[in-house]
């Protein structure tokens, strides 16, 4: 699918495309731009999102889980390119629009949203301010009106 | 064999970034063991179910739509005929999930309901005029431009298909244009 981008220098839209990670890819996801191992995420669904202008540069990377007995996707690993990561990035909400997505299919599926992440505990605050996410027990959480707001911001 | 690569954990993400640069570009993987995590999701399969069980009329109605709204637009995406899709199709979709009868919602967007009960079989073709009245009857939720896309999909479809009515303008065809073919 198609997303709008904002450049963070004159906040100028940019182009973009998330879709599924074709095996090939793996060969352009390396170390010297991703801190995590991505191979490990082989049996998982993976997405990718690039610049609708350079489709060959991934510039950010999700990995979900299906839970349909439990109705719900997990994030299982997020990552963004290492030169759009901290004060170096160059683009505003990639993650963002990746999470969005994750949401998407969760409506989709028929599961009113349901999204989950498992946050480190320093980082809990930080994703439910963020993105809208609720306490449950390990996890966080988002659906329903909260997912719909969040889709309409990024998608 | 390749070397298992060394990732970083929040400790060493955290020397680098602040925690909202780190929420800003990372889900890190889950750090849990099976069973501590095993533990934990009990708790959190009860939060599930109680939010599940919990889901207002509202809730569903609105869920259903989402999930309807969605899979029409990937349907206009891959642009692949699929006769499920059709605007018939959809529209008695869209009045199971809100619970309405024909009788109900032609009342609700002011349309004869024997005109309604046509386009509901295929037998007529949807106007502008309801696509616009659907628009605001979902509270925006499903565009206009959207279903319109649903109905031109079908006559493309059946345009394209349709060999006989081809020939039968082909033979109507008394001069063509005449290009010289290329050697």
């Amino acid at each position: 699918m198609e997303v709008t981008l904002r450049k963070r220098s004159n906040n100028s839209p940019i182009q973009a495309i998330i879709e599924k990670i074709e095996k090939s890819d793996y060969s352009v996801i390396t170390s010297s731009d991703y801190l995590f191992d991505w191979n490990l995420e082989r049996y998982n669904e993976v997405y990718k999102l690039t610049l609708k202008s350079s489709m060959d540069e991934v510039l950010g990377l999700i990995s979900i889980v299906d839970y349909p007995d439990e109705k719900r996707i997990d994030i299982n690993l997020l990552e963004l390119r290492k030169d759009q990561t901290g004060k170096k990035k160059k683009i505003d909400s990639i993650a963002g629009c990746l999470i969005s997505f994750a949401i998407q299919i969760a409506f989709e599926k028929g599961y009113n949203g349901f999204v989950t992440l498992e946050p480190k505990k320093q980082l809990r605050d930080h994703y439910q301010r963020k993105y809208g996410f609720i306490d449950a027990g390990y996890l966080v959480v988002i659906d329903g009106q909260a997912a719909i707001d969040l889709m309409s911001k990024y998608l | 064999m390749a070397e298992k690569k060394k990732e970083p954990t929040y400790e060493d993400l955290s020397k680098i970034y602040t925690d909202e640069e780190i929420v800003e570009s990372f889900v890190l993987r889950s750090t849990l063991s099976e069973d501590e995590k095993k533990e934990a999701h009990k708790e959190f399969l009860k939060f599930r179910m109680d939010r599940l069980k919990n889901m207002s009329e509202s809730d569903i109605i609105l869920s259903n739509l989402m999930r309807m709204k969605i899979q029409i637009q990937n349907y206009i995406e891959q642009n692949e005929y699929n006769p499920r899709f059709d605007f018939s199709n959809q529209l008695k979709e869209y009045l199971s999930i809100t619970k309405r009868t024909q009788k109900d919602f032609s009342e609700e967007i002011d349309i004869h309901p024997a005109q309604l009960n046509r386009i509901i079989r295929g037998k007529e073709n949807p106007n502008v005029d309801l696509l616009y009245r659907l628009e605001k009857h979902s509270e925006g939720l499903l565009k206009a431009k959207s279903l319109y896309r649903l109905h031109t999909m079908k006559l493309e479809s059946e345009m394209v298909n349709d060999e006989e009515s081809r020939l039968a303008q082909y033979d109507r065809v008394k001069q063509t244009i005449s290009l010289a073919k290329a050697s």
